[in-house]
């Protein structure tokens, strides 16, 4: 794919009822554009009332995933270059949660699952109090860094079958932010965290296959994090607690 | 229409909305309280880009007095002094609460403390941070604890206009567009906070998020509130140049990389900070800006139309282990950071202007608080990096008490002013009933071209009476521009109509304060008036609309705690 | 017990459980390839060892399998979606442990059967089924290895690596055991 070519790019058109169409746009490259490019340029040109979503577009925001060849990637920070196969791509809205219109999704249920999974700070301090030391290479504080900078894009969720297939599972987005707060020593649950996640339906239904891993863009790991709240849970079952 | 009602509306969910939704439902739980927002909530806007920090003065040695010097200094003197006192004076306690109230975990030092950073024109490290991702971790903390609460959220609702009662006496609600259906919302609020964030996204190349178009300060000069320091545009130096095809252009280099020794080239290849500025590459954000300008003009530009940034000479390993969020970035766009050179343009980034409002929150109009980047006076006329998320989070949470507190005096419900409603509502569909929106794109173009080259870094007299005129004309293209498709359900082109119309009004008061202030203070810079003028009778501008014309007026700066010749006693 | 604690043990019970079943089966294929299913069918004269060593080994394929079993009744709701490799040859290995478990203890308590058992698997046809077989449990004791490295030692990096590994190790397996059977 190289400036000048012509790229056929297939969008799965449709809003939340009636069937979505693929409908097909032919768009000239200019430049090395990236996936959300070549959508404004076919909004922009061909049609002014596709929907799609985006703000940052620096993969800060979190808000432009796509399925892309069937893949979901964050399109703000995906070279065209890099997924077009034979001249060819592929968009749909990223799937499991409600199409608001086009590729625009609604990612409502999936930061109500992020609360449901207890997914927010509780804090035992109050506003005022001294601010916690903590050291920033002790085992608490680099485990919380590692799954600390999710940008909430649901690429992960997307990837994952299990959330796919079983709506009361939190996903693999809700249970690594529950894994960073269970290692913040800060939060006023942390460890105790454990039981509000750990009962039928919840982490153990996860099986470490990593879809979620390999799919994550910002590099995280929710897998690991899933793993470390299972060791975490046995554990803790061992010693009898929850 | 839908009608809805709600004690407490909040426009916006950055810093300043969500921080604003979360105390005034901690001051009133019994409230109703609505976060609308015109994406979705929690990443749409500004706070969630901010990679520095956070301005705070907590270290051993620092003081809140020396963190309002650099404020005020760095602000041309021109600042509202209470407000920015107002910032530094609650930033340590607003770091505090973010830390241990809303879950924050900003990185720490060897010794478990807060690790406070160095960053430009201040004399303290005193930047705090969560590595160069720091909005990412507030943004998204905060909008967790927002979900946690019984919040009521409007997503993909765009406020469109701010409806007083027909007396005049009071904000009554604010009409929304509910992008998903396309069908009006009134909302009806006994309180209401202006959070939208503002953005100079009328330039060429610009920082913000795509989703603001300074909304807020047009839907506020169209209630009649005015707006001060509006000349005051902030570039950012490096803006990432990737060619004009690409969304990815204007984003942000972060400014560490000048700091640990990057360097600015021509097209030539020739070093030329040096010539300017003892401090070269580590010179302040306005000189620059203002440099690079020049070189540019002078012909000495890269493929593009900009200048290099070259890190290679610190070594390519340091460069990607020390940015390695910006080397990934610039690779995802097939540049080489670490080893190569890489393309840059400054960059519109931050108003400091915006609408008149008082350390409480309030503004002139009762019933309507405004915070964050919608408003102006704390900066004048520059900021100092790591203080726009402390001043969005820092007057967002102090109009949340504010308005809390408001509910208790305040009388109920009014009712909008029934003309004003439909005038607001008639302007709005106009677009979908013409066809054009294939010529969207271009106007927005034209605009950004305009504005960049005769609104910009470099100002004279002469530019500003054409772009007036230009500025005009677009005006006048887009009223007979349509948005094409007739469905206004999730219609990306209607938006972009209404963001343009937005838009120009507001560089009209950008161009209109600029022709006003004839000196060059901070980010404004007159080739014609290159001179700061008395720092002791510095006066502030103030535009406002009135029917169909812009008005403005320079009013005297009021120096209420420290004075321009104190200054040297430093 | 509360039941987020019965669940959490469950779950722990059929990853120990298939641990030792990795150990156990790694022992029972390298007895198949050094000595032979039917030397093992007719091992003269030997003493409780042997035979409470695949008691055992039975036993965990009972609590491992049935625990498999239960939890994917358990998410039986969704349908085949989240199929996984893991998951299909563990489906796979339940239909095929019983046959194979049956047919072997009674080859074991009659020699007559046994003679007819070893003519069909004498069949060229039959040595593939046996690779198959092989390939079957190998992967997915190996997979499940994987698996049990990522939760029990989070071990989280080279997952992708392990993967290939186990998949090359499957191959070799597939094609060494029963070939050394003959
Ligand atoms: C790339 C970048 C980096 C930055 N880095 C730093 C830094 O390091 N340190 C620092 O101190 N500052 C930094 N800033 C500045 C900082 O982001 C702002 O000062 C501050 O966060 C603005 O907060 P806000 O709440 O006012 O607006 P925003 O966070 O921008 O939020 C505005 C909100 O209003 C919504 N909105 C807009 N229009 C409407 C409408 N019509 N109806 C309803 N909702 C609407 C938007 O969707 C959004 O949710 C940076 C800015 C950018 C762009
Ligand atoms: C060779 C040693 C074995 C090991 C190391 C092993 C390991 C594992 C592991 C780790 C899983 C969990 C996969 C997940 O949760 O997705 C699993 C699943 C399963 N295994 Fe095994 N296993 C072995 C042998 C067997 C045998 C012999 C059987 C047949 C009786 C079997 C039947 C199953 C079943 C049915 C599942 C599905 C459970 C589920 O996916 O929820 N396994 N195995
Ligand atoms: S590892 Fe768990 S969370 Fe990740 S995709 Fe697989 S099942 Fe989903
Ligand atoms: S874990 Fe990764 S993929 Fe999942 S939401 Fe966070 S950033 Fe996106
Ligand atoms: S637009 Fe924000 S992550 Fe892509």
């Amino acid at each position: 794919m190289t400036a000048g070519e012509v790229i056929t790019v297939t969008i799965r058109r449709g809003g939340e009822h009636g069937a979505p169409v693929p409908v097909d746009f032919r768009v000239p490259i200019t430049g090395d554009p990236t996936v959300l490019d070549l959508v404004t340029a076919i909004q922009r040109d061909q049609a002014p009332d596709l929907g799609y979503r985006f703000s940052c577009r620096v993969g800060m925001c979190g808000s432009c995933a796509m399925l892309v060849q069937g893949r979901p990637r964050w399109t703000c920070r995906t070279r065209v270059s890099l997924v077009a196969r034979r001249g060819r791509l592929d968009l749909a809205p990223l799937p499991g949660l409600p199409v608001v219109k086009d590729l625009a999704v609604d990612m409502a249920p999936f930061f109500e699952k992020w609360a449901a999974a207890g997914g927010g700070f509780r804090p035992c301090e109050s506003g005022d109090a001294v601010l916690a030391l903590v050291a920033p290479e002790s085992p608490a504080r680099r485990n919380a860094d590692a799954a600390i900078e999710c940008i909430g894009c649901g690429v992960c969720a997307a990837a994952c079958r299990v959330a796919g297939a079983e709506p009361g599972y939190p996903g693999p987005a809700a249970l690594n932010r529950v894994w960073t707060l269970v290692n913040d020593v800060r939060d006023a649950d942390g460890p105790r965290r454990l039981a509000e996640v750990a009962g039928p339906g919840g982490l153990f239904t996860c099986h470490s296959q990593g879809a979620c891993t390999a799919c994550c863009p910002k590099g995280l790991d929710p897998s690991r994090s899933i793993a470390g709240l299972k060791r975490a849970a046995v554990l803790a079952a061992l010693r009898g607690e929850p | 229409m839908i009608r809805l009602e709600t004690d407490i509306l909040i426009l916006g969910s950055g810093g300043a909305g969500l921080f604003a939704a979360l105390h005034a439902k901690a001051g009133a739980p019994e409230a109703s309280v609505t976060v609308a927002v015109k994406g979705l909530l929690g990443k749409s806007g500004c706070t969630r880009m901010v990679q520095g920090g956070y301005n705070v003065a907590v270290g051993p040695g620092d003081s809140v007095e020396r963190h309002f010097l650099d404020t005020i200094e760095g602000g041309g003197w021109i600042n509202d002094q209470d407000l920015a006192w107002k910032l530094v004076e609650t930033a340590p306690a607003r770091v505090r609460e973010l830390e241990n109230q809303i879950g924050c975990f900003f990185d720490r030092g060897p010794d478990g403390g807060l690790h406070r950073k160095a960053f430009a024109g201040q004399s303290f490290d005193r930047t705090v941070h969560k590595g160069d991702l720091t909005g990412i971790e507030i943004i998204g903390r905060l909008a967790e604890q927002v979900w946690a609460r019984d919040i009521r959220r409007l997503e993909d609702h765009r406020a469109i206009a701010l409806l007083p009662d027909a007396a005049g006496a009071a904000l009554a609600g604010v009409l929304f567009i509910d992008m998903r259906s396309g069908d009006f919302t009134l909302v009806r609020a006994r309180a209401v906070l202006l959070a939208t964030g503002g953005g100079p996204t009328m330039y060429r190349y610009h920082t913000p998020s795509g989703d603001k178009s300074c909304d807020g300060m047009a839907m506020a000069l169209r209630a009649g509130l005015p707006l001060r320091d509006m000349e005051m545009v902030q570039f950012h130096p490096t803006g990432l140049l990737a060619g004009p095809g690409t969304r990815m252009t204007g984003t942000v280099l972060e400014e560490g990389l000048r700091g640990a020794g990057g360097w600015l080239l021509t097209g030539g290849g020739e070093r030329f900070m040096l010539r300017v500025d003892d401090r070269a590459e580590r010179a302040t954000r306005d000189i620059i800006s203002r440099t690079m300008i020049e070189e540019i003009r002078a012909g000495r530009a890269t493929p593009h139309g900009g200048l290099y940034l070259k890190m290679a000479h610190l070594g390519p390993a340091r460069v990607r282990a020390e940015f390695k969020g910006m080397v990934e970035r610039c690779a995802d766009c097939g540049l080489d950071l670490a080893g190569g050179l890489v393309e840059v343009i400054p960059s519109a980034h931050y108003m400091m202007g915006g609408v008149v409002f008082a350390p409480d929150g309030s503004t002139a109009l009762p019933g309507l608080f405004a915070a964050g980047e919608d408003t102006g006076g704390v900066h004048g006329a520059n900021r100092l990096g790591g203080n726009g998320v402390a001043d969005s989070t820092i007057f967002g949470g102090i109009a949340g008490d504010t308005m809390a507190a408001w509910l208790r005096d305040a009388s109920g419900f009014r009712e909008p002013d029934r003309d004003l409603l439909d005038q607001a509502a008639g302007r709005a569909l106009a677009p979908l009933h013409r066809n054009g929106a294939g010529r969207l794109a271009d106007l927005r173009d034209r605009l950004a071209t305009l504005m960049w080259d005769k609104v910009g870094i470099l100002r004279t007299g002469r530019d500003l009476a054409d772009a007036e005129a230009a500025l005009a004309d677009l005006g006048a293209e887009l009223a007979e521009t349509g948005a094409g498709s007739a469905s206004p359900a999730y219609n990306p082109a209607w938006h972009d109509w209404l963001n343009l119309e937005n838009l120009i009004l507001v560089s009209r008061a950008i161009l209109l304060a600029a022709q006003t202030r004839q000196g060059s203070r901070g980010a404004h810079y007159r080739c014609d008036f290159p001179e700061p003028g008395d720092l002791a009778a510095s006066s502030y501008t103030e535009v406002r609309l009135q029917g169909e014309v812009l008005t403005a007026a320079n009013r005297p700066v009021r120096h209420t705690r420290v004075r321009p010749a104190q200054e040297t006693g430093r | 017990m509360t039941p987020v604690r019965r669940h959490v043990l469950l779950w722990l019970g059929q990853r120990l459980a298939g641990l030792l079943l990795a150990g156990g089966l790694a022992i029972h294929l390298f007895q198949v390839w050094s000595v032979g299913g039917a030397a093992l069918v007719a091992r003269p004269g030997g003493g409780v060892g042997w035979p409470l060593f695949y008691a055992g080994v039975v036993g965990l394929a009972l609590i491992h399998g049935g625990l498999g079993v239960h939890g994917l009744w358990r998410e039986r709701r969704h349908g085949l979606a989240a199929l996984s490799i893991q998951r299909l040859t563990g489906i796979a290995l339940v239909l095929f442990v019983p046959v194979h478990v049956s047919v072997s203890i009674a080859c074991v308590v009659c020699p007559a059967l046994a003679a007819t058992v070893f003519q069909v698997a004498a069949l060229p046809l039959h040595r593939g089924f046996e690779a198959a077989v092989v390939a079957l449990v190998v992967g997915h004791g190996l997979g499940g290895l994987r698996v049990l490295a990522l939760e029990g030692l989070l071990w989280s990096r080279g997952q992708k690596a392990l993967a290939w590994i186990a998949a090359g190790l499957t191959m070799a397996a597939a094609v060494a055991v029963p070939a050394g059977a003959w």
